[in-house]
Formats: C-alpha cells, structure tokens, sequence
C-alpha cells in the first residue's frame, strides 16, 4: 500500500508496485498566506495526479471533502481524539501545572457590575 | 501558535478584558511576517502568557486548569480549511469551548460556542465561565468509534 500526504509525493504513485494507493489531505496546500502563485499551480497540478491517480482519497473533514472529491474516491475522515488521555482533565487527582496556579483566577461574569 | 491564529482578535479581547488571563500554550511557528508582529504586541499585554511548547502527557493538566478553552482562528486562506483537533481534545476535557466561524467548527455548534466579533467573543467566554457542567459529546470522537463506528465494529 502507498500512503501519500503531500501533492509534492505524487511522482510516486506507481512506483512501488503497490496493490492500493491512498492520498491523506488533511489541508488546503495551496491556501498559505503569502504563497506565490507558481507554487499554488505547481501544488494544484500535482495534487490533481493524485487525486485522479489513487484509490482512496482521505479528507480530513467535510470541507476537505466537497473540494477534493471530484473523482468520487475520497471520504470523509474526521478528527478523533485521546479521550482517554484529555478525559484526565476532569479528574480530581489531575495536577494544575505550577505556572497555571500562580495566575489570577478570571472575574467570572457573575461578578462583573 | 501559528498563522492560522488570529492573533489581533485575541488582542482585542484581552484588553478589554484585563482581569481575564489568556494563556497561549504551544511552539512558535509564524511565517506571515505581519502575524508575528500581531502575536508580539499580544504577548507584551501584562495579562496574556505565552508558556511555550508542553509535552503532549501534561495538556490535560493545562487543560484542566483553564476556564475555557478558544480556537481563535482567523477564517481567510489557510485557517477556512483548517478541522482543529484541539476541538475534541478540548471537549474530551470537559470545557466550554468557544471557537471561530470556520465549516469545520460550525458542524459542532450544538457543544461549543462560535463567535465572530470581539462582542460576540466576549460574551461567548463570560457564558463559559458560568458553566459548570462537563460535554458529553466528546466520546463520539474517541478515536476507536471513529475508527469502528458506536457498535465496536467495522460494518
């Protein structure tokens, strides 16, 4: 199986002999802030290799989707999470870091007059 | 921190906020010379810290000892594409979360709260700080559902 994450990957494709090739797009590489125009078309046409070229295309939310599903071979992959990593947070037993505890609480909107 | 933050707009809200600490947690990874300079006038504000990069095994500490959690992302160029994972990390913790209009976040406006001006941020937060109850939607995101559906299986 080829994994690609990146259009600047796309003259793999194929090279590897491999029996499934996917494309994980988790961003919109054309969309940086101040990015020349060549670069975006240069980006544009090898990301247009993949996604023709590939069996599964991986879009990273809905967004992602409607712009990278013009072929019809990519789903939506949302992001998921650690929950029971991040779930810490609610336990009692979880530490407030020394540099958070030293800071002023919030005034909570309650109190403001 | 990088560009996809909206650097100006937590200024905003942090001047007309004083009593309030905003507290930036993460590596510096600014291109866009003109958000460096925004993140460096937001960092000179007395009540705004920037602790910098912490190992992923001690967020849930941080997270813990926030009152709310932002994604303050500006909604032009990169950031309109951007899904934040911090989204479920965020809920997972059992915060209130306020977050940008961006497609992404809009999905989850039933859990978190979505603000566009520095009114709407405002009020958002104040809304925040007054809720205590914990989210319950983050576990939909565990990533073995994701990955295996709510029934534990891949049909």
């Amino acid at each position: 199986m080829l994994f690609i994450w990146h259009p600047r990957y796309s003259n793999l494709l194929g090279e590897f002999g491999e029996a499934v090739s996917c494309y994980y797009v988790d961003e919109e590489f054309t969309s940086y802030y101040g990015m020349p125009e060549s670069e975006k078309q240069q980006i544009r046409a090898q990301e247009e290799v993949l996604l023709r070229g590939v069996d599964l295309v991986f879009a990273n939310g809905s967004v992602l989707l409607d712009q990278k599903n013009k072929h019809g071979n990519a789903s939506d992959v949302p992001m998921g999470v650690d929950f029971g990593l991040f779930s810490r947070a609610l336990l009692e037993e979880t530490a407030v870091p020394s540099d958070l505890g030293a800071m002023r609480p919030p005034e909570s909107a309650t109190s403001v007059t | 921190m990088n560009d996809k933050v909206d650097f100006e707009l937590l200024e905003s809200i942090a001047r007309a906020k004083p009593l309030w600490s905003v507290i930036l947690v993460g590596p510096l990874s600014i291109r866009t010379p003109e958000f460096r300079g925004n993140f460096e006038k937001l960092r000179q504000l007395p009540n705004v810290h920037h602790l910098g990069f912490r190992p992923l095994e001690t967020l849930p500490n941080y997270v813990r000892g926030l009152d709310v959690c932002l994604m303050c992302y500006r909604t032009d160029g990169w950031a309109y594409y951007g899904y934040p994972l911090k989204l479920h990390e965020y809920l997972a913790g059992g915060k209130p979360v306020v977050g940008s209009d961006l497609p992404s976040i809009r999905v989850f406006s039933g859990v978190i709260s979505i603000a566009s001006t520095v009114e709407e941020w405002q009020s958002a937060i104040e809304a925040g700080l007054n809720d205590n109850s914990a989210l319950e939607s983050a576990s939909e995101y565990k990533w073995p559902v994701r990955i295996l559906g709510k029934n534990g299986s891949t049909d």
